[in-house]
């Protein structure tokens, strides 16, 4: 198995006019390793894929796959690359195994190669018993499911999937991660992009936050947590409002200003989760009763928070 | 890359197959077309749509002679018209204009047949519907032509009658000429023979003459003496017979002259016995006393020698002269005058019965198609609603597949596979290509089957066409899916674009119905040069040669549409 990067981009621009859509992207994506592309929509995300499977080319910077660089070898980078696209690319009059064989012989396999390889990929995309029915007849799920084993038909070493879940059921997003870590364990570079903050901590060795057409911070979710600074808080929320000082005496926790919902919330940060009985319990002396609490670890969420000023979900 | 190609092809026609809508837009549908169009407007161009009957034809009438026997005769064997009798004009009128189940009524006034027979013009009189404007059309040039054909036929006839009286008359003239002529032969062949029998017969006459009267001579002596003989024989007979009666008749005269005497003694002895009454006694009858000449001792009966003398005396009168026989001469022969008998004048050409001019339709190639004949109309309404329907499929179904691949994220996908784009385009293209092909082929072929459409004298030429607007066709879908950006703007563009290429180009009706102007513009289109190889190799049974330039202009067109097509489609979906 190849273990150096499969994807690498080297500081790839593009602009569409006026807007920026990529900044100096870089980042590789090695044999084996799944990388997670964790940004808002219109982050830039399509355009880096777009750019690495060689359907647009970047205005600057380059992109090669296995070491084919897309702009000097773009035939033998395209052909060790897998895309699946955020659309459902399928011909939905064609049958399952259609599909799949005609991405696979289009990619240079033989008839009976595609034939055998597209049976197995249904086994384990669970659509072997839809082999035969029309891809109209597939639900969301079911498409989503394929369209992913459309692009790994080649047996690529480099996979890059846009969104692959979006709108999918659990039991299909269970099967697509299912998939998608099987072919990272047989020695594929895997670039996931997404703006699903759980699927890249579920799913990706290294995440790669992207913004604005910059990558804002790219590590293991746990780096890019710390690299955020962000730390454990707890909300509160007790029978009588919590005055201000209401921690004093606590080391390490500080209080928060929170929204106040009727009088009787309130919010800390920890310096770790071990704070969190000696919390409760001052704030039952001071508020009567806690009705209820919440501790938040903190997450990417939190840290992409920290470090663009707002939230994944909602870029503006 | 032709492996990319190829696989689309492939890939294409499985969609295609799969598209039930669009195979029933490229077969089923342009053969439901075809067959409204075709059997609605097959009157325009002088088909038939149905075996006999087509247009009924309402007809009175009233002049019941040769012209309207013929007009009706000839009416019941045109295949398209279907005879209505009228009872009147009111009946013909109300048959077209009220009923209407009639095109027209045509009556036939009386007096036709004497008027035409006669030299004399006449008019039929027709009741029409003007709604019902090409069907009149179409009834009343086969009223023209019929009319045209009776007046023809009767010109014919009359001068065929004057022909033939000029030939009969030639003929007697030269009979009698030729009698004439042997008259004249025989009788001076008559007369030389008459003289040569007159030099020939004078002494056959006179010996035969002699022979006869030699023996008759002979047999008058023969006769002569036998009856002489018999005669004396008869005399002699009788002679002795009257001298015995007669030596009877003496004795008795003796006796009675006695007996007289005797009786004069007793009548004097009478008297004296009766005295005084011998007064009373008359007188006795007077017995007459016998002539005093009466010497009856003198007659002789004895034989008569004057029959002897007789004889010789006769036979020496039966003594023929030499016969000097002087025949008559015959009358002279009778010389047959000259008869001057004069050729047959030629007749003057302008004094003839003037000939009709009538109208042979001959097709291109020389055959005659026949009067007014008019043409399948599915031979112009398969090719051309075919190559309507091959744009739509063409068009449409490169641009929608192109947009349909953009919008399923395919194309994006092919483009990071090694598919390129110009090998999925050549792919659609080709494979619309080959459909559209097909597709032609198959409209074709049930147009053959269902409509007998013609296919020309090479079936084989109408490939060369069918693939040429079809590669043009294929090639302008390129076109059509860079301008549209959306199905919803590339179906309203795509069928602007293909109503007007097929109307102006003349896929629905013959191009000739269009002004100059537009006729021109056509020019610049796909569709007037298929119509155009079509017609001639279908209609105009043209040579396959004739579609060689209408087929390579619209090659040049799939040329120039495929070069501006990629060029758009690679700034559209590259």
């Amino acid at each position: 198995m190849n273990s150096g990067p499969m994807i690498r981009a080297e500081d790839l621009r593009k602009r569409y006019g006026d807007r920026v859509a990529l900044d100096g992207v870089s980042f590789v994506v090695n044999a084996g390793e799944i990388v997670g592309l964790l940004g808002p929509n219109g982050a830039g995300k399509t355009t880096t894929l777009s750019i690495l499977s060689g359907v647009i080319p970047p205005d600057s910077g380059r992109a090669s796959i296995a070491t084919h660089d897309l702009a000097t070898d773009p035939r033998e980078a395209r052909r060790s690359l897998g895309l699946v696209p955020q659309s459902l690319a399928l011909y939905p009059t064609l049958t399952a195994l259609e599909n799949l064989m005609f991405w696979g012989r289009i990619q240079g396999m033989a008839s009976s190669d595609a034939l055998s390889h597209a049976r197995t990929l249904l086994a384990e995309v669970g659509l072997d018993d839809r082999a035969d029915d029309e891809v109209n007849e597939f639900s969301g799920g079911m498409m989503r499911r394929l369209n992913i084993a459309c692009g790994m038909m080649h047996s690529p070493a480099a996979i890059m999937l846009d969104e692959p879940t979006v709108g999918v059921d659990p039991q299909s997003r269970g099967r697509i991660f299912a998939v998608v870590e099987a072919a990272a364990q047989a020695g594929g570079a895997i670039l996931y992009s997404t703006h699903y903050m759980e699927e890249a901590e579920r799913l990706c060795d290294r995440i790669v936050l992207i913004d604005h057409g910059k990558i804002v911070a790219q590590g293991t979710d746990r780096e890019l947590i710390a690299l955020a600074g962000t730390e454990p808080r707890i909300e509160i929320m007790t029978k009588k409002a919590l005055p201000p000082g209401w921690s004093n005496g606590i080391a390490g926790v500080g209080e928060m200003p929170w929204e106040v919902v009727n009088g009787f919330a309130a919010a800390a940060t920890l310096n770790n989760l071990e704070q969190v009985p000696d919390v409760i319990r001052r704030a039952v002396e001071v508020g009567d009763e806690v009705i209820e609490f919440h501790v938040h670890r903190p997450n990417l969420q939190d840290a992409f928070l920290k470090l663009t000023g707002h939230a994944l979900r909602d870029a503006p | 890359m032709l492996r990319a190609v190829w696989l689309t092809i492939g890939k294409e026609f499985l969609l295609i197959r799969r598209d039930r809508v669009g195979l029933f837009m490229l077969l089923v549908a342009p053969i439901a077309v075809i067959a409204a169009a075709g059997f609605s407007l097959a009157k325009i161009y002088g088909g038939r749509t149905a075996p006999r009957g087509e247009y009924s034809v309402a007809v009175l009438d009233e002049d019941h002679g040769r012209v309207a026997r013929a007009i009706l005769d000839a009416l019941d064997h045109q295949p398209d018209l279907s005879v209505i009798n009228s009872t009147s004009r009111r009946d013909a009128q109300q048959t077209v204009r009220e009923k209407k189940i009639a095109v027209v009524a045509i009556v036939i006034p009386a007096g036709t047949t004497d008027a035409i027979e006669h030299g004399r013009g006449a008019q039929l009189i027709l009741y029409t519907d003007p709604v019902k404007y090409l069907q009149t059309i179409k009834v009343e040039l086969a009223l023209s032509e019929l009319c045209r054909k009776i007046t023809a036929g009767a010109a014919t006839e009359a001068r065929g009658q004057i022909a033939q009286r000029t030939r009969d008359f030639t003929s007697q003239l030269n009979r009698a000429r030729d009698s004439a002529q042997k008259a004249r032969e025989e009788a001076a062949r008559l007369g030389k023979q008459a003289d040569a029998s007159r030099a020939a017969i004078e002494p056959k006459i006179r010996a035969h003459i002699e022979t006869a009267l030699t023996a008759a001579r002979d047999h008058a002596k023969i006769a002569l003496d036998a009856e002489i003989g018999r005669i004396q024989s008869k005399l002699d007979a009788d002679s002795g017979a009257r001298q015995a009666k007669l030596d009877e008749l003496k004795d008795y005269l003796g006796r009675l002259e006695i007996a007289h005497g005797q009786f004069e003694t007793w009548f004097g002895q009478l008297k004296q016995l009766a005295g005084s009454h011998a007064a009373d006694i008359p007188p006795p009858p007077s017995i007459p006393t016998l002539p005093q000449d009466l010497n009856l001792g003198g007659i002789n009966l004895a034989p008569v020698a004057e029959l002897g003398d007789a004889r010789s005396r006769l036979e020496n009168a039966l003594t023929i002269p030499p016969i000097d026989l002087k025949l008559p001469d015959f009358p002279p022969t009778p010389k047959i005058p000259l008869l001057d008998i004069p050729e047959m004048p030629a007749i003057d050409p302008s004094l003839s019965i003037p000939g009709s001019l009538g109208i042979t339709e001959v097709d291109l190639t020389g055959k005659s198609i026949g009067q007014f004949a008019g043409f399948n109309a599915f031979d112009l309404q398969v090719p051309g609603f075919a190559v309507t329907f091959l744009l739509i499929g063409m068009l449409m179904g490169v641009s929608l597949a192109l947009i349909d691949e953009h919008d399923w994220g395919t194309l994006e996908r092919l483009r990071s596979a090694s598919a390129p784009l110009w090998a999925t385009l050549t792919g659609k293209l080709l494979a619309r290509f080959v459909v559209g092909f097909i597709q032609m082929g198959v409209l074709f072929a049930a147009g053959y089957v269902l409509f007998g459409i013609s296919l020309g004298r090479t079936p084989a030429a109408l490939m060369m066409p069918a693939a040429a607007v079809a590669f043009a066709g294929a090639a302008f879908g390129l076109i059509v899916a860079g301008v549209g950006k959306t199905r919803d703007a590339v179906l309203p563009v795509g069928a602007i674009v293909i109503m007007t290429m097929a109307a102006i180009g003349g896929c629905w009706w013959p191009i000739d119905f269009e002004p100059a102007w537009m006729q021109q513009v056509a020019l610049a289109l796909p569709t007037t040069w298929a119509m155009r190889a079509f017609n001639d190799l279908m209609i105009r049974n043209l040579a396959a040669s004739s579609a060689l330039i209408p087929s390579a202009v619209n090659f040049g067109f799939g040329i120039i549409y495929s070069v501006v097509g990629v060029a758009i489609a690679r700034r559209r979906f590259g």
